[in-house]
């Protein structure tokens, strides 16, 4: 029931997808008194049950139309496979959801399109996740910006660094190897920050180049990818990625450099995770590969957070209520838009795009064209 | 006299007598393999004092002079950027062994065109690129040399400057559109990037820039960001930016680096981080002594600092190294006339792609500099 304020929405939640990420949701909205009704749905009825019988779920089915059908749903998270969000994302827009989407919109540009467009003619408000929004770190450079703290912004560089045992528990999962390249599966958070922090500023050319030394031979991914995107305005960006740094690297996951200048100030961001080094006789587990386990590491280099007392702790905790809350009392949050997030997708492979061809790319980039080159 | 005879005693011409002249005099006059010295600058008065400073066994304001003297075996060319090639020309044609300070020349021909004489005399010459004697950077070239990461696969070079840097360097000069940030500044994190990736050979470079900072008041760009292709892969982010503001803590230089190979990783942090000092006595910056500031952080002015009145760091090292090199024939690190002129061509080669707003092929002809 809600608390007695009119302008409060009551949430009867879908979750669809009860994997690792939906069970951190999941768990989250058990613990939110706006959600007054819980649903999920997974695929596997085992892992779903399981996630139902823990959250004290409301509904359980194995098919998402039905979850998504059901009259106490005005809400839902889609929380799927990376290729499996445009079914469960269409049918909750023709429904008027509003809605929570894992980062991609979809795997494919046109797909990607088309999910955008069904959203904003239906006038949804839907947000896709990109976590690292809601760190204090990223929250209080965006304020800066916003505030123009260092005047015009003229020039951004950004430096991903990934340990590959991410990249190597990715593409382990499939056999469409090709389309997980780092620029797409991880360095879009990095592209999302810092267009969040350019924002206003229109990209209007790229060049990329990128290499697979290490990683291409035995999994079919690339390495690395470089690029320098130009704006409108004469503001560079030089964005770059590596995820194939040796197992051993201590930052189990991810790790970010960010440097931005404008015409009266700077600020760079030391997002290594070198602050907290733990070494010990007593191996420890690895971020998205807790079997692989390693005596020295970088703490928190985990993007959604860490588990404390049970709990988990850190950007996807915040993430998650300040949506509920969105969608509860209407508040205000800094979550990526449907628009963002496909913006981010043209853009990382637009990067994809350049560095096959070889030669720099105006944009915006046809949705068709990503598809028909990049497959 | 030396210990060991077959070591060569140095007749050493100092040409220019400036700041990195005086750094350089007083090692050498320190020096015990340095036999005779003799200096040169066309500013009588600066010249002298440092030659009453080194006690030095000659002074003259003509640098021929100085370098046809029959003591003069070796020479340390350290006048200003523009005046390098009249005395690189005679020291080599004479035979001399040359430090030469960088840049080999400011334009793409004439560097050439020095190359090309040292070669031709077969003189042992070398370019201040002073940060290859720098411990930090020795231990990670010594790690790549011995190929502890396998086969480096990509690089990111960050260079961020404070814009007191290039003000003071445009404010001695009215050719303010040959200072770019590359050329000036850059070369440093270049020449050290290429040292790691030696015998790696660049075939492309795309490359943009801005100037909404430095670009109305002084005629600079600001920024200038870049990737080259190498004829096996690799791929290399070189960034700079050296319109940071007068308050940014670090007065001079601070660098990252990221060395990816297919087994191993390094990461440099050159920043000066780790050493900051707050205060309410403002503290100098580097080559701007008359700014001071509150917040700095230590150790960002290249060549080293002043501590007891002498000079502790990079260019001790590198000055001490070459007279050794001279005397005793120890093999040495330091950047080659080759490597100066390569390093011209590329931050050049950055500097033309921007331009143009295209990538280029490389290596580029002189003559497309000049065009």
């Amino acid at each position: 029931m809600s608390d007695g304020n009119s302008k409060k929405k009551p949430m009867g939640l879908a979750i669809i997808g009860c994997g690792k990420i939906g069970r951190i949701r999941a768990e989250l909205a058990n613990d939110y008194p706006g959600v007054e009704w819980l649903g999920l749905c997974d695929i596997n009825e085992k892992v779903g049950k399981q996630l139902a019988a823990d959250t004290g779920a409301d509904f359980f089915t194995t098919d998402y139309k039905e979850l998504i059908a059901r009259s106490e749903v005005n809400s839902a998270i889609i929380a799927t496979e990376e290729n499996e969000h445009f079914g469960p994302v269409m049918a909750s827009v023709e429904r008027g959801h509003d809605l929570f989407i894992e980062k991609p919109l979809a795997t494919n540009a046109m797909e990607s399109a088309e999910i955008l467009k069904a959203i904003e003619g239906e006038g949804i408000d839907a947000v896709v996740g990109y976590t690292q929004r809601f760190r204090r770190k990223f929250l209080v450079v965006k304020e800066k910006l916003r505030n123009e703290a260092l005047g015009d912004v003229t020039t951004v560089t950004t430096r991903a660094f990934m340990n590959r045992l991410v990249p190597i528990a990715t593409v382990e999962k499939t056999e469409q190897r090709g389309k997980l390249t780092p620029m797409v599966v991880s360095g879009t958070h990095s592209l999302d920050i810092c267009m969040w922090l350019l924002e206003g500023k229109k990209p209007v050319e790229v060049y990329a180049r990128s290499v697979d030394r290490a990683l291409g031979a035995s999994y079919g991914t690339k390495d690395a990818t470089t690029g320098i995107f130009s704006f409108e305005d004469g503001t560079i960006w030089s964005m770059s990625i590596s995820w194939a740094l040796p197992v051993v690297w201590p930052g189990s996951v991810y790790s970010l450099e960010i440097g931005i200048v404008g015409t009266e100030g700077v600020l760079t961001i030391d997002d290594t995770h070198r602050d907290m080094v733990l070494a010990s006789e007593r191996a420890q587990p690895a971020g998205y590969t807790p079997e692989v386990t390693r005596n020295v590491d970088f703490l928190t280099s985990y993007p959604p957070g860490d588990i404390a007392f049970g709990q988990l702790w850190g950007p996807m905790r915040e993430e998650t209520n300040a949506w509920y809350q969105r969608v509860h009392v209407g508040l205000d949050t800094p979550h990526a838009t449907a628009a963002d997030g496909h913006r981010n997708l043209m853009m990382t492979m637009a990067m994809d795009l350049s560095a096959k061809r070889g030669k720099a790319v105006k944009l915006p980039v046809d949705p068709a064209e990503l598809v028909a080159e990049l497959g | 006299m030396s210990r060991n005879e077959n070591n060569k005693p140095i007749g050493l011409a100092l040409v220019g007598c400036g700041k990195v002249g005086r750094i350089r005099g007083e090692f050498a006059g320190e020096y015990p393999g340095v036999e005779w010295l003799g200096l040169c600058d066309i500013d009588e008065k600066t010249g002298r004092k440092l030659a009453e400073d080194t006690k030095a066994d000659f002074f003259t304001t003509d640098y021929k002079d100085l370098l046809a003297r029959p003591e003069v075996n070796a020479a340390i060319i350290a006048t200003q950027e523009s005046e390098h090639v009249g005395p690189i020309l005679e020291a080599a044609g004479r035979g001399h062994d040359l430090f030469i300070e960088k840049p080999l020349a400011t334009n793409a021909r004439e560097s050439a065109q020095v190359l090309k004489a040292i070669e031709d005399a077969g003189v042992d010459a070398v370019v201040g690129y002073t940060n290859r004697f720098r411990r930090k950077f020795l231990i990670v070239k010594e790690k790549l040399r011995t190929a502890q990461l396998g086969q480096i696969t990509s690089v990111t070079t960050r260079a961020f400057m404070n814009r007191l840097g290039p003000i003071a360097t445009v404010i001695k000069t009215e050719n303010r559109a040959s200072l770019t940030p590359m050329v000036v500044s850059g070369t440093h994190s270049l020449d050290i990037s290429m040292w790691f990736m030696e015998g790696k050979t660049p075939v492309e470079v795309y490359a943009r820039d801005v100037n909404h900072a430095l670009g109305a008041s002084y005629g600079m760009t600001d920024a200038t960001f870049g990737i080259f292709t190498f004829d096996d892969g690799t791929m290399w982010s070189m960034n700079i930016n050296w319109a940071l503001p007068e308050n940014w803590p670090a007065s001079v230089y601070t660098l990252e680096i990221g060395i990816v190979g297919t087994d191993g990783v390094i990461t440099i942090d050159d920043t000066h981080r780790d050493l900051v000092m707050a205060g309410d006595h403002g503290q100098a910056a580097g080559y701007t002594p008359e700014v001071k500031r509150k917040v700095e952080f230590l150790g960002s002015y290249p060549p080293g600092d002043i501590a007891f009145g002498q000079l502790w760091g990079p260019m001790r090292e590198e000055t001490n190294a070459w007279l050794a090199r001279v005397h005793t024939g120890l093999e040495t690190p330091h950047a080659t006339a080759a490597d100066g002129h390569r390093n011209l061509m590329m931050t050049m080669s950055m500097d033309l792609s921007a331009k143009r707003g295209e990538a280029l092929r490389l290596p580029i002809d002189l003559a497309d500099f000049e065009a």
